[in-house]
């Protein structure tokens, strides 16, 4: 770790008004007689409405990270609040429904289904949740108009591009307006252009609605558009720049690779 | 090479290739048990034959072996050159009577049965009994009795037994015990021999032989001996030889066995097709590796091989297995049958079933692999780097074309075999090939319509959860093909249910309807054993008396039944009845044309014939038809020709007088009564149990309905087998099903992530999957009853074209059943799958590409 790092988040507290504490996180995969440790003990407090991006090396833990925050994984030691609500040690059913009502996800590879239409894949999270279809229909819409894709309803995923159907997913993780949206490298398999226009409404959501987001990404431009950069090297939190500043950005994540 | 990596195939696909093996166990396991069952019914009358008739070796008796011949015969046979001993014997079946009390001896028991022959004690014993204890029959009262059935009711020397038979309750004295064939059993069946003169009155049989059995001078050529006899014998007579009778009998289930191998063929079919679907999704989850290994210069040749071995591998592993549960099943065959009335011996596992079953197990494994390797082969090595495989589109047209053209070809195959008479090899091959075709034109349709029944299905559980049942039929539409066949395979087995269900049912029904319609009388008195095996029990006129003496009788009469299998009426039934009773008890509707006075005429010595018999034939009436039976060959004019669809309107009707001519049986197959008043109903039915049990525990006296009961129970009964072997092809259809939905889960592992991912319990994603089979099975239901109904249709409408008697009747008890089976059968086949889906593991199915 590199000595002249700036000192990592300040102690979190509960009971603060952040959107996610992260105490003393460690994550160890057992796999046959070896372990790989992808998290080495992580404190990190993100406030409401912040716009944070992840950056690191390949196998730093970005991914476990983004799992364990979104509740898709059990953490194997340390403490997560989200929200307010301490996640860690919770059930299957608990982890679920927390996943269904306060987190919005975003994944590199869409993960839209492919016989829903555009506007049944935004419906989708809140018909699972058993919410009736008529209202439902008036929100998607709404939100399919956010992401500029109003001509498109009633497209099925195969008849949209790369970029749209991105576009979609982001509308359907904004669906059950959610207080965290998550991205894991939500631009990675998209162009430039299309990973722009992607970055440029998650900026709006989030300056609209004041969602908290936290984005992981490979990309110093990218990551240049959120509040802050947190970097990740070895499981363990490396460093944090501010946004803003592409170059500096990237020589920071330059140091981290040279080691 | 090829071995390691067909093995490792299976290795990695374990879940599918025990389900496949599974299948193949069953099928197989299904053949061998049907195989060695019907061995052992052969077997066993080949052992009962061998054993009765010993040292006999020519026997005379009626065609039909019911009746009795003439008694003058006798001494002509004796007469003839080179016959030895001739010894004339007349046979009844006994009931053991272990109690006179109302209550319990009223009831039938198949193991209190003893097959009796009334013999001349002068006479040499031409049967292969040996005297075991005791002595010889002098005279009167006197009974020797088969060690086994002694054994089994504990019965001594010394002993008085009682015996109902025709004519009431006889106490006999037990003489002695004999042994036959060495002390086998023949499952319960007991045999008994008491002297000819206390025989007459006993079975109430004055005059006649049963049969007349012949042993020939060893110095004398069977052949010429036959011969000489023949000659002498009149048209209805015959004289066989003891393997004769056996092979008769052998060929008169020969019927049941085809029946039965062509189901438990059915059974090995929905376990190739099984094999067929999985491994044309073992070949589209391998896409990417057969390409690789074509583009690393692997043959067409090769990758087929491939395939082929590993099918070879199931099919032997399999067919062990399959071996080994055919074993167990075949002992419920047994008992199953044993149940319907056959005698049951012991079981025989035949040579060749342990050869012919494991066989026909590895080629239905190769008919599945066969077109899958094919198509395997036929990958360009292209699709190694394509990451996505389109499917070829489906030539829907032609399939409608084909496919509807196969079932029009398949029920008319059916309609041919069920309305012909004589059943040929080539009528019998029309039928078999009419239902393969059925089945066949069904399976091209399946991805047309197989869609449209899930569409309409699926409604309800949209409804009922919108985004589940929505997904769920989204899953069953994504590969059409795969669905369509899956359904199939179920298809096939409810088919064969539904259609054996609409049989029954239209049997059933039909019978009801006549009952309700045409019948008069109140009380059916009968033999109890009248459907079990051996000679044909019957009712003596003096129980008929006793009957209509009791307070409360209206009119009685007695009716005389004989299934024909030769002369004029071969395939229908002559049916004897007093004339001037006729119209108390039944309500015969004549075609234009009769004479008048048609009972009058009966009663003369005429006769009637079904309308439908007489167009076949030609016959008008004043016609002389010729009926043979045991007592030779009579003339008879035809006064009318009877219309109608009741049991007495498909019969040839002629006066008890007439009857007795011909076909020489002495006493009444069954008594009608009818209640002098309707209040006196109830009554009038008790007394008659009352006096049955007292006086004629033989016979059991039944209620219209309980005649209705009664038919059902015996259809239902001689079903049963058939249900169990078709519940073995829908279980394999189920695995079928279980595959499908196992790889439907795995193709949609990254939905199912994401739904998990986005906020769906396990339990919605369990409903996806069990939803996606209710609609499969449900689908294969439906598809399996319309097919099933259609196939029974066709089948009755066949009959009734034939011989006429049965109107369609849908089988809705089947019905009911099969559409809860079917939910049923959902639920359970969901088990596996749904639990797979559910514990998914989220992050790996959403991360990766
Ligand atoms: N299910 C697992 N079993 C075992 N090891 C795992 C598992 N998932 C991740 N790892 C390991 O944990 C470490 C962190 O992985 P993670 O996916 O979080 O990295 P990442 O920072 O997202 O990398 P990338 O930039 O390549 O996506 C890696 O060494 C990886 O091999
Ligand atoms: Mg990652």
């Amino acid at each position: 770790m590199p000595t002249d790092a700036p000192s990592s988040a300040p102690t979190p507290s509960p009971t603060a008004n952040a959107a996610v504490v992260v105490k003393d996180l460690t994550k160890t995969y057992q796999s046959g007689p070896n372990a790989v440790e992808a998290l080495r003990g992580i404190d990190l407090t993100i406030e409401r409405g912040e716009f944070v991006a992840v950056m690191g090396p390949s196998g730093s833990g970005k991914s476990t990270l983004m799992h364990i925050l979104g509740a898709l994984e059990n953490a194997t030691g340390g403490t997560v609040w989200i929200g307010g609500e301490r996640i860690t040690g919770l059930d299957d059913k608990r982890l679920t429904l927390l996943r269904r009502d306060a987190i919005g996800f975003i994944f590199q590879f869409f993960n839209l289904l492919p016989t829903l239409t555009a506007e049944e894949n935004v419906m989708l999270p809140s018909m699972i949740a058993g919410e009736g279809a008529g209202k439902l229909r008036d929100h998607a819409r709404e939100l399919l108009d956010l992401v500029g894709l109003s001509e498109r309803r009633e497209h099925l995923p195969s008849q949209l591009s790369g970029g749209e159907q991105q576009r979609v997913s982001v509308a359907r993780s904004l669906m059950r307006n959610p207080d965290l949206l998550l991205a894991d490298e939500p631009t990675g398999n998209l162009d430039s252009k299309n990973a722009a226009a992607v970055l440029d409404m998650l900026r709006d959501v989030q300056a609209k609605a004041g969602h908290t987001i936290l984005m992981v990404t490979h990309d110093a431009t990218v990551a240049s558009r959120a509040s802050r950069v947190i970097f990740l090297r070895d499981g363990r939190i490396a460093g944090e720049v501010p946004g803003g500043d592409a170059s500096r950005i990237l020589e920071f994540f330059g140091s981290l690779e040279q080691d | 090479m090829i071995r390691a990596l067909a093995w490792r195939s299976v290795t990695a696909r374990k879940l599918r290739a025990i389900l496949n093996g599974a299948g193949i166990v069953l099928g197989v396991a299904l053949i061998f048990s049907v195989l060695s069952l019907s061995k052992t019914i052969v077997g066993t009358f080949d052992d009962l034959f061998s054993a009765v008739y010993g040292e006999t070796d020519l026997i005379v008796s009626g065609a039909d072996a019911a009746g009795t011949v003439d008694q003058s015969l006798l001494s002509k046979i004796q007469a003839t050159d080179g016959v030895d001993v001739a010894t004339g014997s007349v046979m009844s079946v006994l009931t053991l009577v272990k109690s006179t009390d109302p209550k319990t001896a009223a009831k039938f028991d198949q193991k209190q049965q003893i097959n009796v022959g009334g013999v001349l004690p002068s006479d040499p014993d031409l049967s292969g009994a040996e005297i075991s204890a005791g002595r010889r029959l002098r005279g009167g009262y006197e009974i020797q009795i088969d060690q086994s059935f002694a054994k089994h009711n504990s019965l001594k020397i010394g002993q008085k037994v009682k015996l109902a038979s025709q004519t009431g309750i006889d106490s006999f004295t037990i003489v002695g015990f004999f042994r036959i064939g060495g002390g086998i059993d023949f499952g319960g069946q007991g045999f008994a021999s008491i002297p000819l003169d206390t025989a007459r009155k006993v079975f109430d049989v004055p005059t006649g032989y049963g049969e007349i059995d012949i042993a020939v001078k060893p110095e004398a050529d069977l052949a010429s001996v036959r011969k000489a006899i023949e000659g002498q014998l009149e048209k209805g007579v015959e004289v066989r030889t003891p393997s004769d009778v056996s092979d008769d009998i052998n060929s008169q289930i020969q019927g049941f066995n085809i029946i039965l191998y062509f189901f438990s063929a059915m059974s090995l079919f929905v376990g190739g097709f099984l094999i067929l679907n999985s491994f044309n999704m073992t070949v589209a989850q391998r896409m990417r590796e057969i390409g690789m290994l074509r583009t690393l210069g692997g043959s067409r040749g090769m990758i087929a091989r491939m395939f082929l071995f590993e099918a070879v591998l199931l099919g032997l592993l399999g067919s062990v297995f399959g071996v080994a549960l055919g074993l167990v099943l075949t002992k419920l065959m047994v008992a199953l049958v044993g149940n319907i009335g056959l005698p049951m011996g012991n079981i025989k596992y035949p040579v060749y079933a342990f050869v012919t079953a494991p066989t026909l197990g590895v080629i239905a494994t190769l008919f599945g692999a066969l077109r899958p390797a094919m198509r395997a082969g036929r990958i360009p090595p292209i699709e190694a780097v394509l990451s996505e495989h389109r499917a070829k589109p489906l030539k829907l047209r032609r399939r409608v074309l084909v496919g509807t053209t196969l079932v029009g070809l398949g029920l008319l195959g059916v309609f041919t075999l069920a309305s012909a008479n004589k059943t040929p090899l080539p009528i019998v091959l029309a039928g078999a090939f009419g239902v393969i075709f059925l089945f066949s034109g069904v399976i091209m349709l399946g991805p047309v319509v197989v869609p449209v029944i899930v569409r309409v299905l699926s409604w309800p559980l949209r409804r009922l959860s919108p985004i589940e049942g929505r997904l769920a039929a989204d899953g069953s539409r994504a590969n059409p093909l795969r669905t369509a066949s899956t359904a199939s395979g179920l298809m096939i087995g409810i088919a064969l249910v539904a259609a054996i269900g609409s049989l029954g049912s239209s049997f059933i029904g039909s019978i009801s309807d006549d009952l309700d319609a045409e019948l008069k009388h109140d009380f059916t008195v009968q033999p109890q054993n009248l459907t079990g095996g051996g000679p044909q029990a019957t009712i003596s006129t003096n129980a008929a008396e006793a009957i209509s003496a009791l307070d409360g009788a209206g009119p009685v009469t007695g009716v005389r039944l004989l299934f024909l299998s030769s002369g004029y009426g071969a395939g229908m039934q002559a049916y004897g009845l007093d004339p001037s009773l006729h119209l108390r008890f039944a309500n015969p509707e004549y075609a234009a044309g009769a004479r008048p006075d048609v009972d009058a005429r009966l009663a003369a010595g005429e006769v009637t014939v079904p309308e439908a018999l007489a167009k076949r034939k030609g016959t008008k009436v004043g016609d002389k038809i010729s009926l043979e039976g045991p007592r030779g060959a009579r003339n008879f004019t035809v006064a009318a020709l009877q219309k109608g669809n009741s049991f007495e309107a498909s019969s040839i009707v002629m006066s008890h007088e007439s009857f007795l001519a011909v076909y020489g049986i002495p006493g009444y197959t069954q008594v009608l009564v009818i209640a002098d008043s309707a209040e006196l109903h109830g009554a009038l039915g008790k007394r008659i149990d009352q006096l049955l049990a007292r006086d004629y525990p033989a016979f059991e006296s039944l209620s219209n309905e309980d005649v209705k009961t009664q038919i059902k129970n015996q259809i239902n009964q001689v079903f049963s087998i058939f249900y169990v072997i078709m519940a073995v092809a829908i279980l394999v259809s189920l695995l079928g099903v279980v595959n499908t939905l196992l790889m439907n889960v795995l193709e949609r592992t990254r939905e199912i992530g994401v739904l998990r991912a986005i906020g769906a319990v396990r339990w919605q994603v369990r409903r996806i999957i069990i939803q996606e089979s209710l609609l499969l099975t449900s689908a294969g239901a439906a598809l399996g009853l319309v097919v099933g109904m259609a196939l029974g249709y066709a089948f009755v409408r066949g009959i009734n074209t034939g011989s006429g008697g049965v109107g369609f009747h849908p089988p809705i008890a089947v019905i009911f059943t099969v559409a809860a089976m079917s939910v049923i059968f959902g639920l359970v086949a969901a088990l596996l799958p749904a639990r797979r889906a559910a514990r998914m593991n989220v992050i790996e199915a959403v991360s990766y590409e």
